[in-house]
């Protein structure tokens, strides 16, 4: 519904795809941030863009001089100065003299920096205006009304002036207001919020569009990095994966892998390789990165695991040799630790490698070894700004993940919705014999094997067979669910995606939302199959959603529901059967005891799968 | 030398008009000559507003009080503050 606001591009990397476009032209933004959050950086990047579209811009200087704002600038790269001396960007100064006492004395309002503003805009044409900051403008501060009104006064004159503002605002330190001031936001028609979050030792900086009026945006906190170049937001949506409909396919290096899933991998989609130490996982990585090597392409791997020279000794070792494609430089191979550097800096480091070198792949051996270096949070942000990094340039990725049993469950669900495509690696001791096995556990967009293949290790790589092994009675049958769909109502974010992913590998169609309001809008849609709904959610708690629907007319008080719930004394269970859940699920739930529920609940019997799927 | 007194205010305003008047009422005690006062209005001296970094209006800008000038932000309403000021630059009140 972005439609309907005139915005003008900021130019900060990142920024105009969460914004949708830019800043609304001709009304106000704030941007809330502590003290070295980068509220300055993000103005004067977006100042100097401005200037570069041909948008004069005023800058009013309240916290710095402006002799020091264009010194910051310039250090950063921005050409500050420059933009001043084509004139397309007036610094004025509204700093506290500082020579002399300063005296309140009775009331007082804003017009005068009002009508400096009107002057400046006549002399210089300027359509936009930074003002760094506003809390400094008001110190000492006035009664909270008096704050008010003068704020009112300055946003109401900057609109009758047709600027767009970027207004900059210290943030409060407590909850409930967003801002030290706490009335700015309500008349912006933009909020954006920087985070600076010490998280361990590391440092993580998160940007955030807290509202934007008539505009979509894409929500929540995003990761960001001040470069040499200023800020560089990585913004995309990690779930919008690439056009598979008449993707072209290529190989994966291993053609009984290729086999397996019809063809071959669809071009810059991203593949997760899982599996417990010794499964084979880095060969396949080699085999992967050979063979687009081998095709001409350009190939970066990055091992996070051992150093180069002991790399590319033990592909020598097994066969794989990969000093042809290192001489002919298509294929770089980057060692290092990402201990020693902060993963901030490993995104930035892999986004300039990605740009400068223009791989088609890309290989990480392993994330895992990034994972332990990181908290649980700066680990996800972090995958989630790699997947957004190779999704904008359009890069294939594969990525190689130490898991103790193979399972997907055990691992962050998010990861399983940013891969296109999952491969399991697993062994097993039978008598004196390793038995191998390989199996794909999601492949999107295009059918695929779901049994496990029996995987040997040979010189020079992998070799599989089919059909060795029959999937054992702890893993959902797939294809059970097909054609079913399926309402899931749960808040937990991973907890929705994991349900998601388990119920959509056995066929089923999911619609996934975390509230009962978003519920309800669902069901109005069309009526689903079967109902899985988390009894405790935000609002109205899934007892009530249910008997909503019971009441309805039409279907509703036949379709089956299932409570899926941490919820799991005896009147928990009784409260659930009076709202009309037939079957009650208490979380955590194994994989295949959700499929097989809800294939009781279609009433359906968990049959046997047929050998493929689509997922 | 006399103590040079700027008084920046916007036309129409109710505030500015206080200011004018309390000043006024403050000077009325003092030695014409010892004392001199422009007042500016905002929106035809918007470029030496800029320059004297004026934010708020009424601003009382009081040149030579104390080591370089000093600033009062207000109506004015309290007469005491300007009083203070001007002594400070070394301008007392004839008895």
């Amino acid at each position: 519904m972005s439609e309907g606001v005139a915005k003008i591009p900021t130019g900060v990397p990142g920024l105009d795809r969460l914004s949708q476009g830019g800043l609304p032209a001709g009304r106000s933004v704030l941007v809330v941030g502590k003290a070295g959050t980068g509220k300055t950086i993000l103005a004067l990047q977006i100042a100097v863009s401005f200037v570069r579209q041909g948008v004069p811009t005023i800058l009013l200087a309240v916290e710095e001089s402006p002799a020091d704002i264009v010194e910051t600038g310039d250090a950063l790269g921005f050409d500050v100065s420059g933009a001043v001396a084509s004139g397309g960007l007036r610094l004025s100064d509204a700093t506290r003299p500082m020579d002399g006492p300063l005296v309140v004395s009775g009331e007082y309002d804003l017009s005068g920096l009002v009508h400096r503003v009107e002057a400046l805009v006549k002399s210089t044409g300027a359509r936009a205006i930074v003002v760094d900051s506003v809390s400094a403008l008001f110190s000492p501060r006035p009664p909270q009304e008096v704050v008010r009104s003068l704020f009112f006064q300055l946003v109401f004159a900057f609109r009758k002036l047709d600027l767009t503002a970027v207004i900059l605002a210290e943030a409060a330190s407590g909850e409930g207001t967003l801002t030290t001031l706490g009335v700015e936001d309500y008349v912006c028609d933009m909020v954006i919020v920087l985070r600076n979050i010490v998280d361990g030792e590391r440092r993580r900086r998160t940007i955030e569009i807290n509202k934007y009026r008539r505009s979509g945006h894409q929500k929540g906190e995003y990761p960001f990095t001040i470069t040499a170049k200023g800020i560089s937001i990585f913004p995309l949506d990690v779930r919008t994966g690439p056009q598979t409909a008449d993707a072209a396919r290529y190989s994966s290096g291993f053609p009984g892998l290729d086999t397996m899933i019809m063809g071959g991998l669809f071009r810059d989609s991203m593949v997760i390789v899982r599996g417990p130490t010794g499964s084979g996982k880095t060969m396949l990585a080699g085999l992967y990165a050979r063979a687009g090597a081998a095709r001409g392409e350009r190939v970066i791997y990055y091992g996070f695991e051992e150093p180069r020279s002991i790399l590319l000794g033990n592909y020598e070792t097994i066969g794989m040799s990969m000093d042809e494609f290192v001489r002919a430089g298509n294929l770089r191979v980057d060692c290092r630790y990402p201990e020693a550097l902060g993963l901030e800096d490993l995104l930035v480091s892999i986004r300039s490698g990605i740009e400068e070198f223009d791989p088609a792949l890309v290989v990480l051996d392993s994330i895992s070894s990034i994972e332990h270096s990181a908290s649980e949070k700066g680990f996800r942000q972090f995958m989630i700004g790699l997947a957004s990094l190779l999704r904008e340039h359009s890069k294939g990725a594969l990525f190689t993940q130490t898991v103790t049993g193979g399972g997907a469950e055990q691992t962050a669900p998010y990861l399983s919705t940013i891969a296109d495509a999952i491969l399991a690696l697993d062994y097993n001791a039978r008598g004196y014999e390793l038995e191998r096995t390989l199996r794909v556990l999601k492949m999107r967009g295009s059918a695929h094997e779901t049994h496990p293949y029996r995987l040997s290790i040979q010189a020079g790589g992998l070799r599989v067979e089919p059909h060795a092994i029959r999937p054992g009675p702890a893993t959902p049958a797939t294809g059970v669910l097909s054609g079913l769909s399926v309402l899931l109502v749960e808040d937990f974010a991973d907890s929705r995606e994991t349900a998601t992913f388990v119920l959509e590998q056995a066929g089923a169609r999911v619609r996934a939302v975390p509230d009962a309001a978003e519920a309800l809008r669902a069901y109005g849609d069309g009526t689903p199959d079967v109902i899985v709904c988390d009894l405790g959610l935000p609002g109205e708690d899934g007892f009530a959603f249910l008997k909503k629907v019971r009441a309805s007319p039409g279907a509703g008080a036949r379709v089956p529901a299932v409570a899926f719930t941490a919820w799991g004394q005896p009147s928990d269970r009784e409260r659930g059967e009076q709202a009309g859940f037939q079957h009650h699920l208490i979380k955590p739930v194994e994989p295949a005891a959700l499929v097989d529920t809800v294939a009781r609940a279609a009433g359906r019997a968990p049959a046997q799968a047929p050998a493929s799927t689509r997922s | 030398m006399s103590t040079q007194l700027i008084l920046y205010v916007s036309p129409g305003s109710a505030l500015s008009l206080k200011a004018r008047r309390n000043l006024d009422a403050v000077l009325a005690g003092y030695d014409a000559d010892a004392i001199s006062l422009e007042v500016r209005d905002v929106t035809k001296d918007a470029l030496r507003a800029e320059e004297d970094r004026v934010v708020f209006t009424p601003t009382l800008i009081l040149k030579g009080a104390g080591p370089t000038g000093a600033w009062v932000v207000g109506d004015l309403s309290d007469h005491d503050v300007i009083v203070g000021l001007l002594r400070l630059g070394g301008v007392e009140r004839p008895l």
